[in-house]
């Protein structure tokens, strides 16, 4: 080998260990994820845009949440925007509102008027599955992720 | 084979040598980069630091820290001193004693959403992040902060209805309502969980017109009551890559001298650099507001001890799937710990 070769490999043996992003501290701590997957339907159809919401039973543990797709499928992430799920028990929240209605769009505009602090009723989205299920107590769905995952949760919201 | 007197290089010496120059070049280019992005990045810890500073002086002066929001209505029905953060009485200990002054002249009776008065349209340099690109806020030429006072864990009432059953208070800077004393504001004594644990201040991006990311500072809006008690609804408000879905509110760091949590104020729930939601659609709404930054990975935070450290966007952010308490520990993990003044959390590494 010749000099020229040696000092190239010497080189790149210094500077190339210095590219790596290396490991985030917490990313190492966190617990190990899988795959969650599910459906959720209302009076026997898909429910599209409804939230997901998994609160653990350990009250200490995290929690995953997802959005579903106009299929009503989701995929559940406990790191967002990291795929994954940590798996567990879980009790389960859906909600589903009128949120994407136009009539929330519309701003407060007048900046400079005097009355501009007292108080007004801010627009609250309506509920469009019965609020039950927004509550983990009331909702009576639980689930459970097991450590290898799942692609077939799946929550059946009736009336 | 005869020797040959050499006039000049090849095409192809000439060629090869350009295109070494060019990958060299191209090397440094991205570093040159890199490196004016840390020296903006130490310029804004400075700024913070400075901030820090500026508090432990305010401190010794006035035996608390300054109030988070402080709203007062006159007996008189007078608008009076309404809705400032920390900042203003600040001014002396950041070398802005003038403009202290024209302040205080003014009997400290300011709406700070009065975008025609010139004691608002003041930009004081050293509140502004270099790293933060320019800001496009078309509304008015107010003067803008990219720093912001602590909510702690706080969700719920983390905006003037602060001690409205003892929720909103678990920050370093709680707001203080139409009733309360500025002398309710919290004393370093009262921060048991220890100075060094406990977040003082930290950075958000000031929100641009028109934005939809969360890199452009714009907050959700309308989110409704249920969130408040469920701030990993909030992270669904964006997509994987940080886009907001629905409607957003453009209010984050646009007036300098307002109090309230989504303009100055920040809260430490979901984490840095995601989402923020607000309740309502006004400045005043209460919600999350988590800290967010241009720098890459994470936030710059200042503890109460003066000491500035960069945290990551990844620190461990508990359960969010519970509300935010008014006692005890933060279901929300380190970063929730790190926000609450008397949690009584052990904390060790972060």
């Amino acid at each position: 080998m010749s000099v020229y070769q040696l000092s190239i490999c010497l080189i790149c043996l210094v500077i190339l260990p210095g590219c790596g992003r290396g490991t985030d501290f917490w990313k190492s701590r966190r617990p190990s994820t899988t795959v969650a997957k599910g459906i959720v339907t209302y009076r026997g159809n898909p429910l599209p845009k409804a939230m997901i919401l998994f609160q653990p039973t350990d009250t200490t543990a995290v929690a995953a949440s997802a959005t579903t797709n106009a299929a009503g499928e989701f995929e559940l992430r406990s790191f967002p925007p990291a795929d994954g799920a940590v798996p567990g028990s879980y009790q389960v929240m859906i909600f589903k509102t009128d949120y994407d209605d136009p009539k929330y769009d519309v701003m407060p505009v007048n900046n400079n008027d005097p009355d501009y602090m007292k108080e007004t009723a801010d627009p609250q989205p309506v509920s469009l599955i019965p609020v039950r299920y927004n509550d983990p107590k009331l909702s009576g769905l639980t689930a459970q992720i097991p450590t290898d995952g799942t692609t077939a949760l799946r929550f059946d919201l009736v009336d | 084979m005869p020797h040959q007197n050499r006039l000049g290089f090849t095409l192809i010496e000439l060629l090869v040598v350009i295109a070494v120059i060019a990958i060299l070049i191209a090397l440094l280019l991205p570093a040159v980069q890199q490196a004016r992005e840390a020296a903006r990045r130490t310029q804004c810890r400075n700024n913070l630091k400075q901030l820090g500073l500026a508090l432990h002086n305010y401190h010794d002066t006035h035996g608390w820290l300054p109030p988070g929001c402080y709203l007062t209505t006159l007996p008189s029905g007078d608008f009076g001193g309404r809705r400032q953060n920390g900042l203003p009485g600040m001014l002396p200990f950041l070398d802005q004693a003038p403009l202290y002054n024209e302040y205080a002249s003014r009997n400290f009776r300011i709406r700070p959403w009065d975008n025609s008065l010139a004691l608002n349209q003041v930009q004081i340099r050293g509140l502004l992040c270099p790293s933060d690109s320019p800001v496009t806020q078309a509304d008015a030429p107010v003067g803008k902060t990219n720093y912001m006072f602590s909510r702690g864990d706080s969700i719920q009432d983390n905006n003037h209805w602060a001690g409205n059953g003892n929720r909103g208070v678990r920050g370093m800077f709680p707001g203080l309502g139409e009733t309360a004393l500025i002398g309710k504001a919290q004393r370093f004594s009262s921060i048991t969980d220890g100075l060094s644990n406990t977040i003082a201040m930290s950075e958000r991006i000031i929100a641009k017109t028109g934005g939809t990311r969360v890199s452009d500072g714009v907050t959700a809006a309308n989110i409704g009551d249920t969130f408040r008690n469920r701030p990993a609804l909030c992270l669904l408000q964006t997509s994987t890559d940080k886009t907001y879905t629905g409607t957003t509110i453009v209010y984050s760091g646009v007036r300098w001298l307002d109090g309230t949590p989504m303009v100055s104020g920040f809260t430490t729930t979901v984490g840095p650099n995601k989402a923020s939601c607000a309740n309502g659609n006004r400045d005043y709404a209460d919600g999350v507001f988590d800290p967010t930054s241009q720098h890459t990975g994470g936030v710059n935070v200042l503890f109460g001890d003066g000491a500035v450290r960069f945290i990551s966007e990844n620190i461990d952010t508990g359960n969010l799937s519970v509300g935010s308490v008014t006692t005890g520990a933060s279901p929300y993990g380190v970063w929730g710990n790190l926000g609450s003044v008397n949690g009584n959390e052990v904390v060790t590494d972060f």
